[in-house]
């Protein structure tokens, strides 16, 4: 399984990357922003982004990724500092699967893609 | 001269008497006024000159906010380069240990084995741990950011000020703004907060939402709120 990590910190994309290695997906590949991550998003099989980043947000890269033909059935990860109810509903509304609050621990990450993965199997 | 004219003389006699005698007791007034007027000029241009000093030392600030952020993601690099490291030689360790267990024919080493492999995975357990507590570096630099932004606010706001004044040479001070940079964008709200609190939040929107898209029984963010109140 082929992961696309958005992120506008390399300290976070080292992060998530390295806890994806811990879990055992060593295919992983980094973007700074929605828009490198359109770029790259070639071959993806699914997605983490962060909300905050400049040229592109995590938002405004979901519904993009949302209204392609080729790529709405990705399954998207948000990886985020907000935590309060009205952003985690707007990330909802965007459609993303699921929601990861800033800090996380890799057995959330681990949880969530769990999650994501059974739910697209059982579709 | 006759008498209307000289009454109407008089009259104005009075007139300028009453003039004068107003002017008098104006004067303490109007001394008071211009005592006034001294001394709230100076202090005018003392605030003046004191909003222009701390506007042009908004920059300076911003400029070692950033470079803080610059520092921490450089250590943080720094950090989790040696993290990765320690974990190859975790790898290599474990790999060792291994060869070594199936080279001995003597079961009297296994003990010891096991020791040194619960030992290693405890240093792997608290590398991951360091490495997952780095997050922290994201967190404070949108901290930084927000701060930021906001000095780019009070900054705009004093040198609104200072032109109103009408003193200061405010394009000067315009040539004095703050670099900041325009493509940063910033959670203002970001804590570093390990309660698990707000991603149970998370899952509990993501539960109810999964569960709307499946009912379709929810529809809009009042059904949502409903929700949470526990009204729905």
């Amino acid at each position: 399984m082929k992961f696309l990590v958005v992120d506008d910190s390399p300290t976070m994309r080292r992060i998530v990357n390295n806890s994806l290695k811990g879990l055992g997906y060593t295919d992983v590949i980094e973007a700074e922003d929605g828009k490198d991550a359109l770029a790259k998003i070639e071959g993806i099989d699914f997605i983490i982004t962060d909300w905050n980043m400049p040229v592109m947000t995590g938002l405004e890269f979901t519904k993009a990724v949302r209204s392609d033909d080729k790529y709405k059935h990705l399954p998207i990860l948000m990886v985020t500092t907000r935590g309060v109810k009205d952003d985690i509903v707007e990330a909802l509304q965007a459609r993303v699967n699921n929601y990861v609050v800033k800090p996380f621990t890799p057995q959330v990450l681990k949880e969530k893609i769990d999650t994501i993965i059974k739910s697209i199997s059982t579709q | 001269m006759d008498n209307k004219e000289f009454s109407t003389v008089l009259t104005r006699m009075d007139e300028l008497k009453a003039l004068f005698s107003f002017g008098q007791r104006m004067m303490p007034i109007a001394k008071a006024l211009f005592d006034f007027l001294q001394e709230i000029v100076p202090l005018l241009e003392s605030i003046n000159l004191s909003i222009q000093e701390s506007n042009a030392k908004i920059p300076t600030a911003a400029r070692k906010l950033n470079s803080v952020t610059q520092a921490t993601e450089l250590a943080t690099t720094e950090i989790l380069d040696l993290v990765d490291k320690i974990a190859v030689q975790i790898t290599e360790i474990k790999s060792t240990v291994e060869g070594m267990r199936t080279q001995s024919e003597n079961d009297k080493f296994e003990p010891s084995y096991k020791s040194i492999e619960e030992k290693l995975d405890n240093i792997e357990m608290n590398t991951n741990s360091i490495m997952m507590s780095l997050q922290v570096q994201d967190i404070t630099s949108q901290q930084i950011a927000a701060v930021n932004h906001l000095m780019e606010s009070v900054q705009g706001r004093l040198g609104s000020l200072v032109d109103d004044f009408g003193k200061a040479n405010f394009d000067e001070m315009k040539g004095n703004s703050i670099d900041f940079p325009t493509d940063v964008t910033f959670d203002a709200n970001a804590v570093y907060n390990k309660s698990t609190e707000r991603q149970e939040l998370a899952n509990d929107v993501v539960s109810s939402m999964s569960t709307e898209s499946e009912s379709s029984s929810f529809s809009s963010q009042a059904d949502i709120d409903a929700l949470f109140a526990g009204t729905k």
